[in-house]
């Protein structure tokens, strides 16, 4: 009976998908529940410790850290790069508040607005601050094309000169335009994207890169809450199954037989 | 060709010359450019916001759809952001934009980047081919595989002692990949900017009084770019 | 209640609203229609509807930064800024008055936008190039072996587009071939492959409410929630 169920439910070509969408949930809850008894080491990621020496500098310069997320936004399949972003916002925002360093925000969608606004203000709570923070010249809006977004974040960096950026996100042809903006004014640099055809630009011209994966990492490592350092564990587990079927994949090839392929294809 | 047209093209050859100025240095000229467009983009969007909620919304309620009421609903809840007791009130409508977002995101993200890729990088040939091609395959297969453990985290120990030479090959990949991705992108980008250039040359300059202008143009641009402190005058703009 | 309502709601809602995307992806649910279509793939449209139509009414939230920001260097006439600032607001009056009283697709919106808009948006598109330039020399320090490496492909990728180079050094052009299909595009797929269990592992988080910034401000009796 449930075979029958299963059958008419399933839709060929995306089961195996499915089942590894299931596995994974189940690595990932696994990993946060033992995570709250035993924290899992995090490797060290040097560009994550660098934003306490970029946020002192800007202090000591008295100039502004600059912060944006390229063209994320909440409803399109970059939603999970945005996510991350602001993870990151909310530690430089309440480490500047502390050194008395201003971080402006640069927003592409005005949808994410509200939820910058709210973590941003949170920040300046928990460093005691929260006099400080004014919501209207620290997030500003750009305009939600993307290259009156980029001529805008060029004015603001022309300008108003911050001693550092940070670039976590969505980025796409404005990676390079920014990096180099940035990198004339003297501004210490620290760049992420998932968006691997655009790693390369900041790969070349920032001081410091996360890489792709390590910007969904980023915010457990800053917070290293046991929760989501548990959910890290959790993808990494991921990551040695994907290794595994690759390779058993390439032996049984290798031997004649297309199952480990069949049973991906599924 | 006609008086619009014309306007049009100077408008646009105008802004041209100010946005490229920047490469340069800051100057009123590109600040004019960079308002300018960040008033007509936001714009824009307005007129294609109001748009959207014309015919995603408004036309599907129009015609039966009454549950799109819910909709405008919550599109006004989220104002409430704005309140400070009810700010709260808007994590419904924010809620369910996270919800889309991350649903399109996974079950994107699962088939084409996760399982499309393993079955790609499986479905590479050792055997039964030439040696080179089994040589490059095998190759390909090390920097995949070592690429994915370059990325493990909370396991310390396997990018320690001997093991630290598989995380060394995937980031001696990655870099060979952003070189090579790096130079490929300059060569396209060179092109556009060959574009732009055409259309001052051709489209703007031809017109009367334009080969006049440029130079004027082009004069006020470099001073513009003097700092204040050292130019006669205006001292601050 | 007050618990429930503020904080557990708006995570149930992210799950559900994302559950009934993926549902919708992966299984065919019954009761499926005439053309056997899922009951979920009518309720997924909607939702993507809704979407699109909550984004448009957030954008309000970036007309009144700009506007709060503007008129505030106005009323203060701040120094070499506030022209700039009235010039800016008028802008968006402009496009919104004439886009939504004649139409987004009329020939008095089109010769607005083609005149400021479209020109702008390609020119600063193009600009990449002079970036690009610059970027070239960047990528020239080798401080590293990793600088080295990229530079050694970089280089290789340039010259074979040098025509002179692909008619008497061909090799060049092999060896493009190669680091295009081989390290490039597998050092890629690596990239690819963990970054999606990176997107897949924050969706699981955001789903069952381990990662909540997009609630905002969160009270003590949230927090702990």
């Amino acid at each position: 009976m449930f075979g029958k169920i299963g059958d008419s439910m399933l839709i060929s070509g995306r089961i195996f998908a499915l089942g590894m969408l299931i596995a994974i949930w189940i690595f990932v809850l696994v990993s946060m529940e033992q995570a709250k008894k035993k924290i899992p080491t995090f490797r060290k990621m040097a560009g994550l410790d660098a934003i306490p020496e970029m946020v002192g500098r800007a202090a000591e310069m008295n100039k502004p850290i600059h912060f944006t997320t390229g063209l994320g936004d909440l409803t399109s399949t970059v939603a999970p790069q945005l996510v991350a972003g602001l993870s990151v916002l909310g530690y430089v925002s309440e480490l500047a508040a502390k050194a008395g360093a201003k971080v402006i925000y640069s927003v592409y969608q005005a949808q994410v607005m509200p939820i910058a606004t709210e973590i941003m203000k949170d920040a300046y709570v928990r460093a005691g601050k929260p006099e400080e923070f004014d919501v209207e010249t620290q997030i500003r809006y750009l305009s939600g094309e993307q290259f009156a977004y980029a001529s805008a974040v060029q004015g603001i960096a022309e300008r108003e000169r911050p001693a550092a950026n940070i670039m976590i996100g969505p980025f796409y042809a404005e990676s390079m335009l920014f990096s180099e903006t940035f990198f004339r004014i003297g501004a210490i640099q620290l760049a992420g994207t998932a968006r691997g055809y655009q790693i390369p630009f900041f790969a070349v011209v920032c001081d410091y890169l996360l890489i792709a994966e390590e910007i969904y990492a980023a915010g457990a490592y800053l917070s290293k809450d046991p929760i989501q350092v548990g959910s890290i564990r959790g993808q990494d587990v991921g990551k040695m199954i994907a290794i595994i079927l690759i390779v058993l994949g390439v032996i049984a090839l290798a031997a004649g037989s297309k199952i480990v392929l069949d049973l991906l294809k599924a | 060709m006609d008086l619009g047209s014309v306007i049009q093209i100077w408008l646009a050859a105008l802004f041209t010359v100010w946005i490229y100025s920047i490469a340069f240095r800051d100057n009123v000229f590109f600040k004019f450019a960079e308002h300018t467009f960040v008033g007509a983009a936001a714009g824009h969007n307005i007129v294609y916001a109001v748009d959207n909620i014309r015919r995603y919304g408004w036309t599907p309620f129009t015609q039966g759809a009454t549950l799109y009421l819910v909709v405008f609903l919550l599109g006004l809840i989220l104002y409430t952001r704005y309140h400070s007791k009810y700010f709260w009130l808007s994590r419904f409508p924010l809620a369910i934009m996270v919800g889309i977002g991350i649903g399109l995101s996974m079950r994107a993200t699962v088939t084409a980047e996760f399982i499309a890729q393993i079955i790609s990088t499986a479905s590479l040939q050792l055997v039964g081919v030439d040696a080179w091609t089994a040589f490059s395959n095998l190759i390909f297969i090390i920097i995949v595989v070592s690429v994915v453990y370059f990325f493990v985290f909370t396991f310390p120990g396997l990018h320690g002692g001997g093991r630290a030479v598989i995380p060394k090959i995937a980031r001696y990949g990655m870099m060979a990949a952003f070189g090579y991705a790096f130079a490929n992108t300059v060569l396209s980008r060179f092109q556009m900017i060959f574009g732009r250039l055409d259309f001052l040359m051709s489209s703007w300059l031809p017109l009367p009084g334009a080969m006049m202008v440029l130079p004027i143009v082009l004069i006020l641009l470099i001073y513009a770019m003097i700092p204040a402190e050292k130019r006669p005058w205006p001292k601050s703009s | 209640m007050s618990l429930l309502i503020r904080r557990q709601i708006p995570i149930a809602l992210v799950f559900i609203t994302a559950l009934l995307i993926m549902m919708d992806y992966f299984l065919k649910l019954p009761p499926l229609d005439a053309r056997g279509v899922s009951w979920t793939s009518p309720v997924v449209k909607d939702l993507q509807n809704w979407g699109v139509i909550l984004t448009a009414f957030a954008l309000g939230f970036g007309a009144v930064n700009l506007f709060i920001l503007h008129s505030r260097h106005i009323s203060r006439r701040t120094v070499k800024q506030w022209p700039f600032s009235v010039w800016l607001l008028l802008m968006i009056i402009l496009f919104t008055v004439v886009g939504v009283s004649y139409g987004a697709t009329s020939p008095e919106y089109s010769w607005l936008y083609n005149s400021s808009y479209f020109a702008l948006s390609a020119t600063v598109y193009s600009s990449l190039g002079f970036y690009m330039t610059s970027g070239i020399y960047r990528a020239l320090r080798a401080r590293n072996v990793d600088a080295v490496i990229l530079l050694v492909t970089g280089g290789i990728a340039l010259l074979k587009n040098a025509p002179a180079v692909a008619v008497n050094a061909p090799f060049v052009v092999s060896i493009d071939s190669w680091l295009n299909a081989i390290p490039t595009t597998s050092a890629m797929r690596g990239i690819m492959i963990s970054a999606a269990l990176g997107a897949i592992a924050l969706g699981i988080r955001t789903m069952t409410g381990k990662e909540t910034g997009f609630l905002g401000r969160l009270t003590e009796a949230e927090k702990g929630g």
